[in-house]
């Protein structure tokens, strides 16, 4: 039975947090506050008038729904490609070379992502090196249209965010004692169940994790959206900058935004709901006795 | 079924000049040894010697380098871990923390898609045989040291595997525990009739549970034996203070009118059959238990003069530290509390033992 505790020694445990809670109030919550009236403020005074029509406008609802579909979709597929790498990573490359693998892995976030997406306009463009290269294998007749599309940003999302999700799930990994596994291999489950089975389930956190981070970076990025969808293509972040900065609309900026934090809130406990309810309810019990 | 299907003498595991290297250690080097039905045998050695290696490669967990190995008299090779008629009980019990002790117990049963009522059914009666009832739904970290080893236990038995390998199963236990669990697991090994293979560095251990015992170094086995044999007859100095204390002595092999005799110190010491008698009569180690060392006050031509040294009074035991002539020190461990009360320091003692009780070691 855990003891009640006093309460003035309970807050007074969370000194650690004030630093990071002064930078986020200062420079998140306040600047947030500020520009919230903005997309209040009509020519009629204060109504809701612009969110009724941007809720109301399919322009704004493809947009958004493009932006969580490609964030979706970066995020699976960082997921997919991200795991075995870090299962490399931990379980598989001989510690001599651990060190090394893992500096392969970071080496690109030192990289401007202006330059990482740029890199991919040579490769994805119209005369880029893949349509050289299909073309010359006279695979195709006439250059792919593949830049300026879903999926030159999807690409472009990916390899920027994958060493985000290797990262966070290799760390979870490294804490899984491998016994497990072969205790898994024990009691008769081929390496593929033992993943499902054992490994897997046990790494849920890292994966939770990762995919929320991914999925977040993913969503709000500007950079890759911007260079890698052209003008046309526009994605909630690319459009958000254009009504501050191009159209100088800052009310409807405001909302936009507004309206993107709110679904994205919600999205994120939709996803931890489900995930507590069909994976972590059964270790409820568990860490309970921690 | 065939009639050898029931042979008490049928071979379970046979292991062949079987060798591991990790990069230029030789883990295992040259190893064999066979596991009957029903046998309980002990792999004893410190630790690194190479005894858990041995386990880890019947389990398929690592390849043999060289030699081979056969389960129920097929090679296993080619047999990944996962089709292997074993199981084994990890040091660390390697439970399932995401699964209760349900699924835990389960998950080999739940391989070999065997129905949902009959895995229910031999759960619940494997849990029971190690008196694990009604925990079903608890999680590894709401269970004690000892029911985590018992959930293990349960959890590789359940399988009825051809063998059992079980890697030092009790040393996270505290002693009191450790001991229950021995005389525990000993009962569970005669009642199921399955072979088990026991990796320990706890020689005590090994002679309370084990058929054979086989006592390792440095990736080679050094001697393979029922306990007592091993005990009362080390044919190395390696074995005789591992397995227990021992006097060793240098000395030689004589041969004196057809028999041989042990010359330590300048006395000549019963000795009793050596099989293998060194050729030439160069230095020779003799083990000699302390318990069996004989002592007494009268003086005897035929016993080796010594003075007492030293004695202390262990409660359970008498020990006097006596030396011969040649100045080795011989430990004597006894009972006799008369005797015991009027030896002082410096006082002229005879020893001697029963010539079976001095053993010849090699090297």
């Amino acid at each position: 039975m855990p003891t009640r505790r006093n309460p003035l020694r309970q807050l007074r445990e969370l000194w650690p947090l004030i630093p990071a809670c002064i930078l986020l109030l200062l420079f998140y919550a306040l600047p947030l506050l500020l520009l919230l009236p903005n997309s209040f403020a009509t020519k009629n005074g204060w109504s809701g008038s612009i969110y009724v029509s941007v809720l109301g406008d399919s322009y704004y609802w493809i947009i958004i729904g493009r932006s969580f579909w490609i964030a979706g979709i970066s995020t699976l597929l960082c997921l997919v490609l991200g795991y075995p790498v870090a299962y490399y990573l931990v379980r598989l490359v001989s510690s001599r070379f651990r060190r090394y693998a893992y500096m392969i892995v970071i080496a690109p976030l030192f990289t401007s992502a202006v330059i990482r997406a740029m890199a991919w306009v040579v490769i994805l463009g119209r005369r880029g090196m893949l349509n050289e290269a299909l073309l010359a294998a006279d695979l195709v007749d006439s250059p792919l249209r593949i830049l300026y599309s879903e999926s030159a940003i999807v690409v472009g999302l990916v390899y920027i965010m994958i060493p985000f999700m290797v990262l966070t799930i290799a760390a979870v990994l490294e804490n899984v004692d491998s016994t497990l596994e072969e205790a898994a291999r024990d009691l008769g489950a081929s390496p593929l169940v033992t993943f499902f089975k054992v490994t897997l389930p046990l790494t849920l956190p890292g994966v939770v994790a990762g995919a929320f981070l991914v999925f977040a970076l993913s969503l709000s990025s500007y950079v890759t959206p911007a260079l890698l969808g052209g003008g046309r293509l526009k994605v909630i972040a690319t459009l958000i900058f254009e009504q501050f900065m191009r159209v100088f609309n800052w009310p409807l900026g405001t909302t936009i935004a507004s309206v993107l934090l709110i679904i994205a809130l919600l999205v994120i406990w939709a996803y931890n709901k489900a995930l507590t309810h069909r994976f972590v309810a059964g270790r409820r019990g568990a860490a309970a006795t921690l | 079924m065939r009639p050898s299907d029931f042979r008490m003498d049928e071979v379970i595991v046979r292991l062949e000049r079987v060798e591991k290297r990790f990069d230029a250690i030789r883990a295992v080097d040259g190893v064999s040894f066979t596991v009957r039905r029903g046998e309980f045998v002990t792999l004893l050695g410190p630790s690194g010697c190479g005894k858990s290696t041995i386990l880890r490669m019947i389990a398929g967990f690592e390849d043999p380098d060289a030699g081979h190995i056969e389960i129920d008299g097929i090679d296993v090779r080619d047999q990944p871990a996962h089709h292997r008629p074993v199981n084994m009980v990890f040091q660390s019990y390697a439970l399932f923390p995401h699964l209760n002790v349900f699924d835990n117990v389960a998950f080999g049963l739940r391989r070999k898609k065997i129905a949902s009522a009959e895995v229910e059914q031999r759960v619940k009666d494997y849990l029971h045989l190690v008196s694990l009832d009604n925990l079903d739904e608890r999680y590894p970290s709401q269970l004690s040291g000892g029911q985590q080893q018992r959930v293990a236990l349960a959890r590789a038995l359940v399988n009825r595997p051809k063998l059992l390998l079980l890697d030092e199963p009790l040393g996270a236990l505290d002693l009191k525990l450790r001991r229950r669990m021995q005389v525990e697991l000993k009962q569970l090994q005669r009642e199921l009739q399955i072979s088990f293979v026991y990796v320990t560095h706890d020689q005590d251990e090994a002679l309370t549970l084990s058929d054979r015992i086989a006592v390792m170094n440095n990736g080679h086995i050094l001697q393979v034996g029922r306990g007592r044999e091993i005990y009362d007859r080390p044919q190395s100095l390696f074995v005789a203070n591992f397995l227990g204390e021992a006097n060793v002595l240098s000395g030689n092999v004589v041969s004196e009118s057809g028999r041989f005799k042990a010359e330590i110190g300048g006395c000549l010491m019963p000795l009793g059959n050596v099989i293998n008698p060194p050729v030439e009569s160069g230095g020779v180690l003799f083990a000699i238990r302390p318990e069996h060392v004989r002592l007494s006050t009268e003086a005897d031509v035929r016993k080796m003069r010594c003075l007492v040294e030293d004695k202390l009074f262990l409660g359970n035991g008498l020990v006097v530290y006596a030396r011969n002539a040649a100045r080795q020190l011989i430990t004597v461990r006894n009972s006799d509390r008369a005797l015991f009360d009027q030896l002082t320091p410096g006082q002229t003692v005879y020893v001697d033992w029963h010539s079976d009780d001095c053993s010849v070691l090699s090297e």
